[in-house]
């Protein structure tokens, strides 16, 4: 299809009246520099990128903004590179951490998964930090054990990271989350600067039955 | 097909109010039928029967002998042209088929659409001008403005919440890369209250700034401020403390060696003798 | 996985760019590396640029720190230059500024600082003065 300005207004009337939803539509091509006229798929991310910026302003509600955003997006054609084939992708991943390289994938499945949810680049990079550390823990203390990123939608759109491992458990987890902890490689605040990138972490663990912390953000 | 075009006829001729203009041509583009609000259009009774469009049309709308031709090719569009200033008409093209299948001719509704243009142009323009405003109110709430050289200040007013101090960071921070400043001059003289959070997230600030390799500065600590700072016990260690954004920003010009006049006091700065590689 | 980190020479000065996530084995690789060329080369500053990197865990932090220090030990200043404020913001809230190593901008400030270091450093052992920078 040449020309995406139908489905692209078709999108946007879910979300506004019609005369609203071409307005929209026109200003945002100003906005990203595209020529009025006939919409071509390939100029479909910069109008995404554009709506981004503006949208917030017609729409207050930070999920329902995300659902829009998420309906014109859905219009790009896939395209290689770092996205996952599917537009919309695996609502949730899993990666087995046994080494140095699997660790930076499952940081790097994590940052995609947060760049689809909506999260911006700083979250982005928090993100992926903390997954990074948290796949980093389960290869230093046990050598093998399971990320898994999950897209969340309730109460609002985010992200959950769960790092499981069955190793010895953490003998005194209080101790592991106080400020003063050093982690094992000796420098940050180990656990709990981890805690400081995320909205939520909680560990579970018992003493020879393994630990399981599980992380959650969600879009501000 | 003859039938429902009829009923049209009759329909429009007792329509006096609607601003449409109902017309069919040939298969050869030739006009067979043209009613409605012809005035509008700049159109006389009786006065397009049997002209070609495609010749009237071809001198200045092109698009419309276009859509006639994709029309008559069997494809069903649509047209905006404007005939005369401010008159914007939406015109819709059907090709005819006749009762063999064949393509007979063309047959379509032209409508003024010039109010409704205006409306959606008008809205256009004013949500234009509220984005505008609104990243101008957004950049107001969080402005960082390069006071000299290489100096940046971020005057910050009012209470600082958690969601608004990421994006003073953000904004500062970026601004720091984007103008390759070396100072940053955090003028709190607009902040009355001051409570454990926020002192936290400006030495958040601060720290990262550091990372950055820039030196930061706070100034304008009201007594209030300074007084609940110290009853929270909080470190603000080795960030530099000034009265004024005055007296922080006399103090980054002589950073920089731009203060020749204090000839034995001013600090050589180590960036200013480098020499150019 | 067998990339190898470039250690380019820049008026006595080493600048090692780096480039996305490094694994574990190319940041030994590269301490190694970089000893050697200390050695080799008589290099007297090093510069460890990171405007490549889009973020630094705490294991990735305490590697470049380890480098910085064990450059320092040899004698050799060493500065970390391009921090993303992305990860500036990060490394803070995680408590994981690198104390003793100065961070700059980009990498024409570090040259900057490390040449100027350099000098602070070639006036205090000329004029006999015993302490320096």
């Amino acid at each position: 299809m040449d020309d995406a300005t139908g489905s692209v207004l078709e999108a946007l009337c879910r979300y506004f009246p019609s005369e609203i939803a071409r307005a929209i539509h026109a200003s945002t091509l100003r906005r990203a520099r595209l020529d009025p006229g006939p919409l071509p798929e390939d100029g479909l991310p910069d109008f995404v990128s554009a709506l981004e910026q503006s949208l917030p302003m017609y729409i207050v509600d930070p999920a329902r903004r995300s659902e829009c955003i998420g309906a014109v997006r859905r219009l790009m054609p896939a395209y290689a590179g770092d996205e996952p084939s599917e537009p919309n992708g695996p609502v949730s991943a899993m990666v087995r951490v046994r080494s140095a390289r699997e660790v930076l994938q499952a940081s790097d499945t994590a940052r995609q998964t947060a760049r689809r949810v909506g999260f911006s680049a700083l979250d982005q990079t928090k993100i992926a930090t903390a997954v990074s550390e948290l796949a980093r823990n389960i290869l230093l203390y046990v050598g093998d054990g399971e990320v898994h990123v999950t897209v969340l939608t309730s109460p609002r759109r985010g992200i959950e990271i769960v790092a499981v491992d069955s190793g010895k458990g953490i003998a005194d987890v209080s101790l592991v989350m106080d400020a003063g902890y050093q982690s094992r490689t000796g420098m940050g605040m180990g656990l709990k600067g981890t805690k400081r990138l995320m909205d939520h972490l909680e560990i579970a663990t018992r003493p020879g039955a393994g630990t399981t912390v599980t992380a959650r953000k969600f879009l501000s | 097909m003859a039938r429902p075009l009829h009923l049209f006829r009759s329909m429009l001729r007792s329509m006096t109010v609607a601003p449409l203009w109902l017309w069919a041509v040939d298969r050869d583009g030739r006009y067979t039928m043209s009613e409605g609000r012809l005035a509008l259009f700049g159109v006389k009774p009786g006065e397009l029967l049997g002209v070609s469009a495609l010749e009237v049309f071809k001198d200045h709308h092109p698009d419309v002998v276009d859509a006639l031709r994709h029309a008559l090719a069997g494809q069903e569009c649509r047209t905006l042209t404007s005939p005369s200033p401010g008159v914007e008409l939406e015109t819709w093209y059907v090709p005819l088929r006749g009762a063999d299948g064949e393509i007979s001719g063309a047959a379509g509704m032209a409508t003024d659409a010039s109010e409704r243009l205006r409306t959606e142009r008008d809205l256009r323009d004013k949500l234009e001008v509220i984005e505008r405003q609104s990243s101008t109110i957004r950049a107001l709430a969080t402005p960082v403005i390069q006071v000299w050289d290489e100096v940046l200040c971020l005057p910050v007013i009012g209470i600082v919440d958690s969601a608004r101090t990421a994006e003073m960071m953000q904004g500062l921070l970026e601004s720091i890369v984007r103008e390759q400043a070396r100072y940053a001059i955090v003028d709190l003289t607009g902040v009355e209250v001051v409570d454990t959070s926020t002192a936290d997230h400006l030495i958040q600030l601060f720290r990262a700034a550091r990372v950055l390799g820039v030196e930061g500065i706070l100034c304008g600590i009201r007594p209030a401020v300074a007084q609940t700072v110290v009853a929270l016990g909080l470190e603000l260690g080795s960030v530099r403390t000034m009265r004024s954004l005055r007296d922080a920003l006399k103090w980054c010009i002589r950073a920089r060696g731009d203060d020749r006049a204090v000839a034995g006091g001013a600090r050589s700065s180590p960036t200013r003798s480098a020499t150019r590689l | 996985m067998d990339v190898r980190i470039p250690i380019i020479d820049l008026y006595s000065n080493l600048v090692v760019p780096i480039q996305g996530a490094i694994d574990d084995d190319a940041m030994a690789r590269l301490q190694h590396d970089v000893t050697q060329r200390i050695q080799a080369d008589g290099a007297r500053g090093l510069v460890i640029d990171v405007s490549g990197v889009e973020f630094l865990d705490s294991f990735m932090t305490k590697n470049l720190r380890d480098l910085a220090l064990t450059a320092r030990l040899m004698g050799v200043s060493a500065v970390v230059s391009g921090l993303r404020p992305a990860v500036a913001i990060t490394l803070v809230e995680m408590g994981l500024e690198i104390p003793g190593v100065k961070t700059t901008l980009n990498l024409e400030r570090a040259l900057e600082l490390l040449l100027s270091l350099q000098e602070e450093e070639a006036r205090a052992l000329g004029e006999g003065e015993g302490d320096h920078g």
